[in-house]
């Protein structure tokens, strides 16, 4: 007679806590009895993208300078992604006497997207302002904004679009603007 | 009774002593499969200011 011997090892991979998550490392392994169709395996290619942790951050600029000089490499330097809303946002007059701003088709945001050989392409740091910002479309305001009071609000928006438009633009100014 | 399930109607998970989630509430983490789980941690730890909770199993060694 003769014994088929399984050894069953169970593993526990490596936890590392990381702002307000936890990222789980683990190894390539299986099938197992559980799912004997599926095995986990790292990227295969660090020119294939296949998921994205995003990592949502005050200053980009700040972080990307950090951890570049703790010898993370990144594909680009920030920069601020969608339309212009400079040539997207128009102001006109409506019969209440209020003002009503459309917004861009498409949402700004700035990132910049890390580059490892053995990670792959798998980490993006974009602006938190964005989430917060009071520029309509960033957040998902409806198309059109109603003022009570027209010229201020263009005067801070123009401002705010200069400022997302220079880079400047950062989290400390993102307080609620009751105009907008 | 409210039929709500979007993130509000999840209570926080608290840690317990080791900096783990408590088996209460929900937490939300990802998982990665790594070639180099020793190099992954240590990225994470060391470039994205990590803290790490429980380092890689020595017995595992590299899988073939």
């Amino acid at each position: 007679m003769s014994w088929a011997v399984k050894l069953i090892v169970h593993l526990t991979p490596a936890v590392v806590r990381l702002s307000n998550s936890w990222i789980v490392i683990d190894s390539r392994g299986g099938p197992t009895d559980d799912k004997p169709e599926v095995i986990a395996a790292p990227p295969q290619s660090s020119h294939a993208l296949t998921s994205i942790l995003n990592i949502r951050v005050a200053d980009v600029w700040s972080i990307y300078r950090n951890w570049r000089a703790r010898g993370a490499e990144f594909l680009s330097e920030p920069r601020i992604w969608g339309e212009r809303f400079v040539v997207t946002y128009e102001t006109r007059r409506t019969p209440n006497r209020s003002w009503a701003i459309n917004r861009p088709t498409r949402p700004a945001a700035m990132c910049c997207v890390m580059k490892s050989k053995l990670f792959g392409v798998r980490l993006q740091v974009g602006s938190s302002t964005f989430w917060n910002t009071t520029i309509p479309s960033a957040i998902g305001f409806p198309t059109t904004l109603q003022s009570s009071a027209p010229d201020k609000a263009t005067r801070i928006l123009s401002r705010r679009l200069a400022e997302i438009s220079t880079g400047s633009f950062h989290g400390a100014r993102c307080s609620p603007d009751p105009y907008l | 009774m409210s039929e709500k399930h979007d993130a509000d109607s999840f209570s926080p998970a608290q840690l317990d002593a080791k900096g783990f989630p408590a088996p209460t509430g929900v937490i939300v983490t990802h998982l990665l499969i790594v070639t180099d789980q020793d190099r992954s941690v240590e990225f994470y730890s060391r470039v994205l200011g990590g803290q790490v909770n429980r380092a890689p199993d020595p017995s595992s060694g590299s899988p073939q």
